[in-house]
């Protein structure tokens, strides 16, 4: 039995008699409806969660780059505390991250690199300076779309 | 975000170096001139000059309103939708201001700008030169003691 076989077997068995092909029609329309819901739901479900968590993840990284922002008063004397603000930036990051898409997610991954790959003897305050731009950056980001996103109807 | 608004973060950050660094340097004087409201409040203002412009820069407390939303049908009556609600807020605010001290320019609020303050205040409370005074007087003792 070859493709073509099959196929016209196929075919055959969902239009053999009309209301065969009509019950049918409708599954398929259903199926698409479903599909539809879902889709649907999983949006809403986004939209809660943003407009829902992201102030409060918003609130948490703002503490922490006022935080980091203090520790670069006297960047040699607070190298092990700028180390440990970074390692507590990266958890509402994360977290964020996993909240949004597009150019801001990849905004965000770019950022949790940047704060994977430093290293204070290395890059120096500079390096430290650079994070909290991109910090500062994304929270007015974020904080845009938030208020964009309350007069989104879904 | 937009380009504008990128530049204006841009800025804010840049004055937070200059500051920790040094390079833009700060000082405390009297807050009654920039009240505007018996209420308002002000604890410090911090002014500077760079590149041949004056900035001020201050937190000012103050009462702000809200709706405030009608919960019983005698509300809706009586107009209660058209009641506010007054609560205490604050905000940073960034003036450039002229020789005499008026206001010219009020910079955009930007969400760096309260650890731009805080820069400002670490600075004119001299933290930095108190700690270093404080551990060479304790470097000093061990050495008398040895």
């Amino acid at each position: 039995m070859n493709f073509t076989a099959i196929k016209d077997d196929i075919i055959d068995f969902f239009i053999s008699d009309p209301f065969t092909a009509l019950v049918n029609l409708i599954s398929f329309i259903g199926l698409i409806f479903t599909i539809q819901v879902y889709l649907n739901l999983k949006k809403i479900e986004k939209f809660y969660m943003f407009t829902g968590r992201v102030p409060d993840l918003i609130k948490t990284l703002g503490d922490h780059a006022s935080t980091l922002s203090d520790h670069l008063n006297d960047f040699n004397g607070n190298i092990s505390q700028i180390e440990l603000e970074l390692v507590r930036i990266k958890v509402p990051l994360k977290s964020l991250e996993k909240k949004t898409d597009g150019e801001l997610r990849k905004s965000i991954s770019s950022l949790l690199e940047l704060i994977g790959t430093y290293e204070p003897e290395i890059k120096g305050d500079a390096g430290a300076r650079k994070i909290y731009r991109e910090i500062i950056g994304i929270q007015a980001e974020i904080v845009e779309l938030n208020k964009d996103q309350k007069w989104k109807v879904s | 975000m937009s380009e504008e608004r990128n530049r204006w973060i841009d800025a804010i950050v840049k004055m937070i170096e200059l500051t920790q660094k040094g390079d833009m340097k700060w000082e405390a004087r009297d807050s009654t001139h920039v009240r505007e409201k018996d209420d308002d409040s002000v604890e410090a203002v911090f002014y500077t000059k760079y590149e041949g412009k004056s900035l001020r820069l201050y937190k000012l407390v103050y009462t702000a309103y809200k709706a405030v939303s009608p919960t019983t049908l005698y509300d809706v009556v009586i107009g209660a939708a058209q009641k506010k609600e007054a609560y205490r807020t604050s905000k940073i605010i960034l003036d450039f201001v002229s020789e005499e001290g008026f206001k010219l320019w009020t910079y955009p609020e930007v969400n760096a700008l309260p650890d731009l303050l805080s820069a400002v205040q670490y600075q004119t409370a001299g933290i930095n030169d108190f700690i270093d005074a404080l551990l060479n007087d304790d470097k000093e003792l061990s050495k008398d003691n040895n």
